[in-house]
């Protein structure tokens, strides 16, 4: 493939010659944000704060479970999970200034176990934005999925209680006044969808929304899928979209990040030609967070760094 | 040697028509709206209507500047499409043969940037199909008009674009694995070629206040045709070849330049002695539009290695499924204020072009909006200037706002790369013009 790989990129070159300069229509220009990603790289010229493509590293602990909320002017808010070796799993905080900077402060505990439900840990943070700096967290912790309250953006929270017994991984949104809550469960494959008007009371629909496809042997998600992350709302056209970013895990174990659209939040269509929509590297990438803009997305997820596993970004386009 | 043919992977070009149909020609024309079927008088019937070049009875040089701004988005971000900017210039020169009056006639427009720009895009890559490169290339027409009777004009021209075609050919040894390390010699075969395409007029004087017109301007079809190829041997240096000489040929053909079949009808009324009303109707046969994304073949010998190379077949272009259009235009000419030597003249005017673009709900992006054009100028013919030019000159200057309202674009699939989103924009257009009779 190198060697038509050369003859391609001299041929196309010579014969095409042209495309995007200056004046030329390219700025701004729309996308999904599904993908493709690429992992933040260090710039050639130059140095930065982070450790590209790493923007959260703890050398004692791993963190994992990434979910991030833009602060404007570049500036993330991030929560993930937190298990340093002997202990219970956190919640944990981090403010980034830039995807290119450290965190500022240092990251901090957000939520820690102190419900009976959540058996001493707490993990897997999925924040949903309801205006007014009022945020609602569903986290998961041993009996299954709870949620929190912030009026401040995030800066405290209070616990409301469990909502889901006996799920996983939550990934949550709100669009038009409705909650979808989609999970995992230990007693059944795929990732499932529960929705509620209130954001408290959940109905579960009977059938997953995603599964793996052990059919296709090239498939990134022929062994698993978990780890949802919606996206989307209402479109500029006015639409209702959901995108479900999602982890996959491969017959050989590698994990991958992929994505499925929808414009009902249940049936979905897999994208980009049933690829994983970050290149999958040596090390695992999963966990995916993803925070979209007209023209932009920036995709954080769990990646081993050294002994420890920590929070990843890779942008689009 | 394998051969396929690929489509629209990488390589869908913009098609647009000339300068002249998105923003006018001259000053006086934008400033009324475009609508000068019947009613130009200056160079601008170089474009407008040729049958007018035989009306007066001076040589007229017209030489001014135009300038537009587009500010257009899809979502929100301005996508930082190209200005238009550059020289125009009319001749209309009346005479007689054998007895014939006749009158000659030349347009240009010539973009202060570029002479012309070809461009090609990823095929779903979004863009505005009739700005993006619309105004970046030359406008040239010349015309031949005659009185056929009292207060009956007919005029014919030709207008002329140029496209290229050529080959681009390396040969020697491509590097591999490493590419850099190539060692190839490159010859440029590439040849500009004329396009040219009919406009036509007819202008009759129905009353003495009253003058009818009909336009008609060919459509025509720009391909952008380019081939490259390279012979030689593939690998490194000084060491046996891994590919001994081996044979690559790509050839793109697309469609880089289209402008639409038009016939325009207009008026021109002289409503009473200050008052000159005027508007056009065109028929512009956009249904003719095809996909311009670029039609790749490939042509490859890499001896042992033939087998390796898989190239797919490729899948067929998705329609534009463009539409014809009317587009009405109006506009108005008031003599405000007349001296000894200068009489001064307000202009205003509207258009409305329908977008002949649907809505791109598909694997498309080819965006359009309908447009609503506001007009306003101003002008000045100043009579016996100097002794050294005794005849009048006049000085015109417009501003146009061309408007775009938001249009929604909802796609069919919900993992369409691009997603939905909402186009619009404003174009802001001015110019200045001269004209001088001799």
């Amino acid at each position: 493939m190198a060697l038509l790989r050369s003859a391609l990129v001299l041929g196309l070159v010579g014969a095409c010659g042209m495309g995007g300069e200056e004046g030329g229509g390219d700025d701004n220009l729309p996308t999904l944000g599904a993908g493709p990603y690429g992992k933040l790289e260090a710039p050639a010229e130059g140095v930065t704060p982070a450790i590209e493509p790493f923007v959260v590293t703890d050398n004692v602990a791993d963190l994992a479970d990434p979910e991030a909320l833009p602060l404007g002017g570049g500036a993330f808010r991030l929560w993930f999970t937190r298990t340093e070796p002997g202990a219970m799993a956190e919640i944990w905080r981090a403010d980034l200034p830039a995807v290119t900077e450290l965190p500022d402060p240092a990251p901090a505990r957000a939520l820690a176990a102190t419900e009976a439900w959540e058996g001493g840990w707490v993990g897997a943070p999925s924040v949903v934005d309801r205006g007014g700096g009022r945020l609602a967290m569903y986290y998961q912790g041993a009996g299954g999925i709870g949620r929190a309250d912030s009026t401040d953006r995030g800066e405290t929270w209070s616990k409301v209680g469990l909502v889901l017994a006996d799920g996983a991984d939550p990934g949550a949104i709100e669009v038009g006044g409705r909650t979808y809550l989609y999970y995992t469960r230990a007693d059944a494959g795929g990732i499932f969808l529960a929705e509620s008007q209130d954001g408290v009371t959940f109905v579960p629909r009977a059938d997953p929304v995603i599964v793996r496809r052990d059919t296709d042997a090239d498939a990134f998600d022929r062994l698993w899928v978990g780890e949802p992350e919606p996206v989307g709302g209402v479109t500029a056209a006015g639409q209702v979209q959901i995108g479900l970013f999602f982890t996959g895990r491969a017959t050989e174990g590698a994990t991958a990040i992929g994505y499925a659209g929808s414009y009902d939040g249940r049936e979905f269509t897999r994208f980009f030609n049933d690829d994983a929509i970050l290149e999958p590297g040596l090390a695992d990438e999963s966990d995916p967070a993803v925070v979209l803009e007209p023209a932009h997305g920036t995709l954080f997820f769990t990646q081993l760094r050294a002994q420890t596993t920590a929070i990843a970004v890779a942008v689009h386009p | 040697m394998k051969r396929a043919a690929l489509l629209a992977v990488l390589a869908a070009s913009t098609a647009h028509a000339n300068p002249v149909d998105t923003y006018g020609f001259g000053a006086r024309g934008p400033a009324m709206g475009g609508a000068q079927t019947a009613a130009t008088a200056d160079g601008g019937a170089n474009y407008y209507n040729p049958a007018a070049l035989a009306v007066g009875d001076a040589i007229r040089i017209d030489v001014g500047y135009q300038l537009a701004t587009p500010k257009l988005s899809m979502g929100g971000g301005d996508m930082g499409v190209a200005e238009s900017r550059g020289l125009v210039a009319g001749l209309a020169a009346p005479g007689k043969i054998a007895g014939l009056e006749v009158a000659i006639g030349a347009g240009l427009f010539l973009p202060d940037e570029r002479i012309t720009r070809a461009r090609t895009h990823p095929a779903q890559r979004p863009r505005f199909a009739l700005y993006d490169n619309r105004p970046q290339r030359l406008f040239l027409g010349a015309n031949l008009a005659v009185r056929l009777t009292e207060g009956l004009y007919a005029g014919v021209g030709i207008a002329y674009m140029s496209r290229t075609q050529g080959t681009l050919d390396l040969e020697g040894r491509v590097g591999f694995p490493d590419s850099y390390d190539s060692d190839l010699t490159l010859a440029i075969d590439v040849d500009l070629v004329t396009v040219r395409y009919p406009q036509a007029g007819i202008l009759w004087r129905a009353r003495p206040w009253l003058d009818l017109g009909l336009a008609y301007r060919g459509g025509f079809v720009l391909e952008l045709d380019q081939g490259f190829t390279i012979t030689g041997d593939v690998g490194s240096e000084g060491i046996e070849p891994v590919v001994d000489d081996g044979f690559f040929a790509l050839t793109t053909v697309s469609l880089d330049l289209f402008q639409p079949e038009q016939v325009a009808w207009g008026f021109a009324a002289q409503l009473t002695p200050r008052v000159l009303l005027a508007g056009d109707v065109t028929w512009q046969r956009w249904s003719a539009y095809q996909n311009p994304a670029a039609n790749i073949e490939i042509e490859l010998d890499l001896k042992d290695f033939n087998d390796l190379v898989v190239i797919p077949d490729a899948p067929p272009l998705p329609g534009a499924h463009f539409h014809d259009i009317f587009v009405p235009r109006l506009g108005v000419e008031v003599l405000a204020a007349r001296g000894r030597h200068t009489e001064w003249r307000v202009r205003a005017g509207y258009a409305y072009e329908p977008s002949p673009a649907p809505e791109q709900r598909g694997e498309t992006n080819f965006v359009d909006n309908d447009k609503h054009t506001f007009s306003l100028g101003g002008g000045v013919q100043i009579r016996r200037v100097t002794e050294i030019l005794p005849r009048p000159f006049d000085l015109d200057l417009y501003l146009a706002a061309t408007v775009l309202p938001d249009r929604a674009h909802r796609k069919l699939s919900p993992v369409d790369p691009i997603g939905d989103y909402v186009s619009d924009g404003v174009v802001l257009a001015g110019g200045v013009c001269s004209r001088w009779h001799f």
